[in-house]
């Protein structure tokens, strides 16, 4: 474990067409920890994920992933780092519908070159990790929203990420079964010495977490420490 | 730690005296549209609260109102009655199911006072969510009696959480750039 931070978002501002989105948006995330970032709906919580994921490119301020300043890198090289440094659950689970669910979780290795015979062997594991009850040859439209959720956190883990962004990744699950993929998806994370950004409303997620960060208006309204 | 009902009513009167002073009436007045769902406030124990005000040094009389009946006394808030509310204020109300009250006159005393309503509404939530997060850490035992006594109590943090949302939206807001 290193010092060096592994997420790092500094005076950040985003608009979309002319909306702000965000605005002065700094947070740093370091090896090991596991930062909560909530607010109220509109508050630009997921335009924060997207923009640490380097999906968006940042209007202003810097978006560095593992040292690496985001911002500089030509499109080719953001997907790269992206690929192998950071998993990305999104709320609906975003997988890719032409792809069985197998195929989709074992996605980041197959881009990376892995023999698909190792790539979709892992990926089955993860799924059970994750406590998927699938089989993997489902297509993604037959899912329900729980498992798709459990089928994009199984894809987000399958390369070991270093840097783990999670856009409300229990909401559609139930209590136990959101505690339960929650609990895979920090320890999956912290045991590799990465890092996690769980974005949600819910303030039982929020208090898994190291630190909360409250955005307010597309500002951090505060953050405190909570371990 | 259990809270009695009433145990934040000296400081609750301070609140009460921010911005102007006021006689034991006025002060009642202000009080049940305050908390208008709840026990108006006697009388008795307004002046009973106020003489112990004053009586610390906390309150101070300021003149009196003359009125239809006999004239009133107007107390003011002092120096250290304010010291006194803002460290009320600095302090989250305890994380329990019976503490809610205790937010409820706590927040709205912000909220009406304008005493770093943003830091207090920071404080009370990084308060919650920490004892959310030691109830996380420590399961109950293995009995669904249990189990349901812990899910209690997470509910009503998490009730007191989202509550407290609807709080720090109505705080003032100066915040520069919010669109």
């Amino acid at each position: 474990m290193t010092d060096q931070p592994l997420l790092e978002l500094v005076d950040v501002g985003f608009s979309h067409e002319r909306t702000r989105a965000l605005g002065g948006v700094s947070l740093t995330v370091a090896p090991g920890e596991v930062v909560a970032v909530t607010g109220p709906s509109g508050c630009g919580k997921s335009t924060l994920v997207m923009l640490a994921a380097g999906v968006l490119r940042a209007d202003e301020g810097q978006v560095r992933i593992a040292g690496q300043d985001v911002g500089s890198l030509d499109d080719a090289a953001r997907a790269r780092l992206r690929r192998r440094r950071v998993g990305l659950v999104l709320q609906y689970g975003q997988l890719v519908p032409d792809l069985p669910v197998l195929d989709n979780v074992a996605l980041p290795l197959l881009l990376e070159g892995v023999r698909p015979a190792t790539a979709r062997a892992r990926a089955a594991e993860w799924l059970t990790r994750v406590g998927a009850d699938l089989t993997g040859e489902e297509w993604p439209g037959e899912l329900s929203g729980g498992q798709a959720q459990q089928a994009a956190a199984a894809r987000a883990l399958v390369a070991g990420p270093s840097v783990l962004l999670a856009d409300e990744p229990t909401a559609s699950l139930d209590a136990r079964a959101g505690s339960a993929l929650l609990d895979v998806l920090l320890s999956s994370t912290l045991e590799v010495g990465g890092a996690v950004v769980v974005v949600s409303h819910d303030n039982v997620v929020a208090a898994r977490a190291d630190r909360e960060v409250r955005l307010r208006g597309g500002r951090v309204a505060h953050s405190v420490q909570l371990s | 730690m259990v809270h009695t009902p009433c145990v934040s009513l000296p400081e609750l009167h301070l609140a009460l005296l921010v911005g102007e002073p006021r006689h034991g009436y006025d002060l009642k007045r202000e009080h049940d549209a305050w908390f208008p769902d709840t026990r108006p406030l006697p009388f008795g124990q307004v002046y009973a609260t106020l003489a112990r005000l004053q009586r610390d040094g906390l309150a101070e009389v300021v003149g009196t109102q003359a009125g239809n009946g006999p004239e009133r006394t107007v107390y003011a808030l002092t120096a250290q009655g304010e010291q006194r509310l803002r460290a009320w204020l600095a302090e989250p109300a305890e994380a329990t199911a019976s503490g809610a009250e205790e937010i409820v006159r706590k927040t709205v005393a912000a909220l009406h006072t304008g005493i770093d309503v943003d830091g207090f509404v920071a404080r009370q939530r990084a308060h919650h969510l920490r004892r959310i997060r030691e109830l996380q850490a420590h399961p109950p035992g293995s009995s669904p009696a249990e189990r349901l006594v812990r899910e209690h109590l997470v509910a009503h943090l998490d009730a007191d959480l989202r509550w407290l949302e609807h709080a720090a939206e109505l705080a003032p807001t100066d915040r520069g750039d919010q669109s």
